[in-house]
């Protein structure tokens, strides 16, 4: 990658725009370039080189100033939001987006947390690397129900990109042959350990719809010859990902697609380009290009292209939409049905159900596994959803043996203390439930009538709550757990339910507001990711969703991506666009 | 840009992290969040007289209690003490800059409290006590014999940073525990026999 790709003013008309440079602008990027188009991505944020940006990689906690901690005040001042986030500390708190500059407001009686990483490579420097496909149950559902509307795609559109993402990406799993949970083209699996394999048996030959599976991941546990042609090495078993991994053993921008797309010199990058708004042309219903506000000094400057890809994430590139505002479309771009900004959904993790196990003492693992294991969904159709709601969930699942962190508050003093401190506890084993949450027209997002930001841009306002279906399906899901567990015979099982204090956008799996369909009357995007009432504009992000469906979304939105720039190209080469 | 003067009070930190996020310029924020400024100005360094220092939190007569706290609770084995890794310099840092002023004063309060229950018992400062004696009266705190449960959960706040900060010393973390910083893959089972030590290198604290 060479310097010369960064770019500020220019009067060039690229081929194409994409903005935002996270898991879905990475991947548009690397599309468009690698089919000889002359490409802008456009970031909001500053540049994150890959190895050289990672200042917490590798230190032992002794090396920070506060043991990893971070400091109280710096927390109020800049990341009272942020710090929500499980994987917010010392040593990767620089990839989060600050809250004080990037202010958003809540509807009275509501809450909604936004999690944010407003830098080159977005949140794929941050992300849990949880890689499933959506099954085909998950395409009919809305339809089924009559809740949403109906995806104009089906899985078998998906199929291929999905083969052809994972193949670069690189996913560890094992295949199962399951229908609610498809196989990927997959590395080899990690390991289980020994109370995971109790378990796995227990379930298996008890339950015939439940299955336990070692999660799915973007971590090179074999590279292959397309990933060694990345600069890629194998996971090293660390877990310390967000920090940003020297080895690029897992997926991120900067590990993966960024590599591919400088390769071919199509690549350019305007780092520090706020995006404002599109410009539109209502002579020729075309966008032109987008307005950019500096991200330091606040300048206007605009950028121009044959054709943009919005890929600013869920939130960001609804957004930038709410925002350009003509008088075809006073609303919003492409907004001529309205359903801009409606139908937001998250994902609800918050029941979870865990206890001890007895058996296993003398065994221990070595190395940090940087993934759990999994059950699938196993409510993905009608018959088989719970008592009083809609949909289902799956289960994260890990066993792990206790140890000093867990016990500063216990009884002890001296010697013995300190040498019962440095061994291993006891096992235990948990589950958490991931759930579905269902697309609701009144969870929205709109912009702030008076309320900006630092560079004049409109807040977003979030209006956004868990309905009783999500509730019940979360009792159902903590009942459900702690029954499993105690048939399995895991002891002093306990379960809870956190979705009174835990409000939507913790999961950080927000989706919709701008979603797909087939009739331009109900939503804002074709099946290609196309807006139905602009050919050049596209949304390639989560927000083109139309359910949430229950895996994690990331490796949908690289499938989706991958097929949207294909048609476009095509549209492109046949003179349509 | 530097704070004031060296006493970590709550306004001058609060002033200088204010001016800090004025900052114009997305990469010298950076800089400035990702540690290097932030460190300098408020960096926790071991020190060798902890103890004998007023701190940013205790003053110099509790600090020294705070010391012989730490070693009382991780005392000396084929490892050092808490004390010997400045668990008690660690303590007052961390509580200045991690917690806020409620936990700091249940803190104080407790190193106090000990400090007039080793008076009470045996005439003379906790500093000067012999370790057993310093051992009876934190298990009798632990026991509520002559505590109360307010005193108990106050002295689990000391107890927790004691731990934490042990453990996450150098010495902690890679002598009284096995630290693997680059495992190089996973295995699910190893065997595992009692005495053998706990994995020191953990993905976050
Ligand atoms: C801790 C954590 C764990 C997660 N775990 C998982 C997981 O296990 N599996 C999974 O599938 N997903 C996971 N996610 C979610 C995942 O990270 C996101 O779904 C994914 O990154 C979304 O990709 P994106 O490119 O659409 O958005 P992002 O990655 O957020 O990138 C958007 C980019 O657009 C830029 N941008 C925004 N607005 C503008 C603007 N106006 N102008 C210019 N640029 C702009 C941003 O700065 C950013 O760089 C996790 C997220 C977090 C934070």
């Amino acid at each position: 990658m060479n310097d010369k790709m960064y770019i500020e003013q220019t009067d060039t008309v690229f081929d194409a725009i994409v903005v935002g440079s996270g898991i879905t602008g990475g991947w548009a990027a690397k599309e468009f370039c690698e089919r000889g188009l002359n490409t802008l991505m456009i970031e909001r944020g500053r540049v994150v080189k890959h190895r050289e940006d990672y200042p917490g990689e590798g230190k032992g906690p002794w090396e920070f100033p506060n043991r990893s901690k971070v400091d109280n005040l710096l927390v109020e001042q800049d990341f009272h939001q942020q710090k929500k986030c499980y994987a917010f500390h010392d040593s990767t708190k620089h990839f989060f987006g600050n809250d004080r500059e990037l202010p958003y407001s809540t509807k009275e009686g509501t809450d909604f947390t936004w999690i944010r990483a407003n830098q080159l490579g977005g949140k794929s420097l941050l992300w849990h690397r949880q890689s499933y496909r959506l099954c085909e149950d998950d395409f009919l559902a809305n339809k089924r129900d009559g809740v949403g509307n109906d995806w104009p795609i089906r899985y078998d559109d998906l199929k291929d990109e999905y083969s052809y993402v994972e193949k670069f990406v690189g996913i560890s799993g094992q295949a199962e042959g399951l229908v609610n949970l498809p196989d990927s083209e997959f590395l080899p699996p990690f390991e289980m350990t020994s109370p995971e394999k109790m378990f796995k048996r227990f379930v298996d030959k008890n339950y015939t719809e439940r299955h336990v599976i070692m999660g799915r991941c973007a971590h090179l546990t074999k590279p292959t010859q397309l990933h060694i042609e990345q600069g890629r090495v194998q996971c090293q078993a660390r877990n310390e990902c967000q920090k940003g991994c020297s080895f690029g053993a897992y997926f991120s921008t900067q590990s993966s697609t960024l590599p591919a797309a400088a390769k071919t010199n199509n690549l350019h990058i305007a780092p520090n380009s706020v995006v404002h708004s599109l410009i539109y042309d209502d002579k020729t219903n075309k966008v032109l290009g987008v307005k950019v506000i500096d991200n330091d000094n606040l300048t206007t400057r605009e950028y121009f292209a044959k054709v943009v890809f919005l890929c600013a994430s869920t939130l960001g590139s609804t957004q930038i939409m709410l925002n350009s505002k003509s008088k075809k479309f006073p609303n919003g771009i492409a907004n001529s049905s309205g359903v801009l900004g409606h139908y937001l959904m998250d994902h609800n993790y918050n029941a979870s159900a865990d206890g001890r196990v007895e058996g296993y003492e003398d065994e221990f693992y070595q190395g940090r596994r940087p993934t759990g294991c999994y059950i699938p969904n196993f409510r993905y159709k009608p018959s088989l959803y719970g008592e009083g709601f809609k949909r289902g969930y799956a289960f994260g699942m890990g066993a792990y043996r206790t140890d000093w962190r867990g016990k500063g508050g216990s009884d002890g003093i001296g010697a013995d203390y300190k040498s019962k401190l440095t061994e291993p506890g006891e096992w235990r084993l948990g589950l958490y439930a991931q759930g579905e949450m269902l697309p609701r027209f009144e969870n929205q997002v709109a912009l702030h009538p008076t309320k900006t930001d630092k560079w004049g841009i409109p807040q977003l306002d979030i209006n956004c709550q868990w309905s009783d279906n999500e509730k019940l399906m979360m009792e159902d899901a903590a009942q459900v757990g702690a029954d499993m567990l105690r048939k399995a015979g895991v002891l002093d099982v306990k379960s809870r339910t956190t979705y009174d204090h835990n409000a939507p956008g913790l999961a950080i799996h927000e989706v919709g507001t701008a979603r797909m369909g087939r009739d331009p009357k109900d939503s804002i995007l074709n099946g290609f990711n196309q807006t139905h009432d602009i050919d050049n504009l596209f949304v390639s992000d989560g927000a083109a969703f139309c359910s949430s469906a229950v895996v994690n979304p990331s490796l949908t939105f690289m499938a989706m991506t991958v097929r949207a720039v294909k048609y476009c190209v095509n549209e492109m080469n046949n003179k349509r666009i | 840009m530097e704070p004031s003067n060296n006493e970590l009070t709550e306004p001058t930190r609060r002033d200088f992290l204010r001016k800090l996020g004025l900052v114009v310029g997305s990469s010298a924020a950076f800089t400035l969040v990702s540690g290097v400024k932030l460190n300098q100005a408020f960096a926790y360094e071991m020190t060798p007289n902890s103890a004998h220092r007023k701190g940013k939190t205790f003053t110099q007569s509790q600090m020294a209690t705070l010391a012989k706290i730490a070693r009382t609770v991780l005392p000396k084995t084929d490892t050092p003490s808490a004390e010997d890794v400045d668990c008690h310099g660690f303590i007052d840092h961390q509580l200045a800059v991690c917690y806020n002023k409620h936990d700091r004063r249940l803190a104080i309060e407790i190193v106090d409290d000990i400090e007039s229950a080793a008076i009470n018992a045996f005439s003379t400062s906790f500093a000067q006590l012999i370790d057993s004696q310093r051992h009876e009266l934190l298990t009798k705190l632990e026991r509520l014999d002559g505590f109360n449960h307010d005193q108990k959960s106050k002295f689990q706040l000391i107890k927790h940073l004691i731990v934490f900060g042990f453990f996450t010393s150098e010495v902690g973390a890679t002598q009284a525990l096995r630290y693997l910083p680059v495992p190089g893959g996973f295995t699910g089972s190893i065997p595992y026999k009692k005495g053998d030590k706990a994995w020191g290198s953990h993905a976050f604290y």
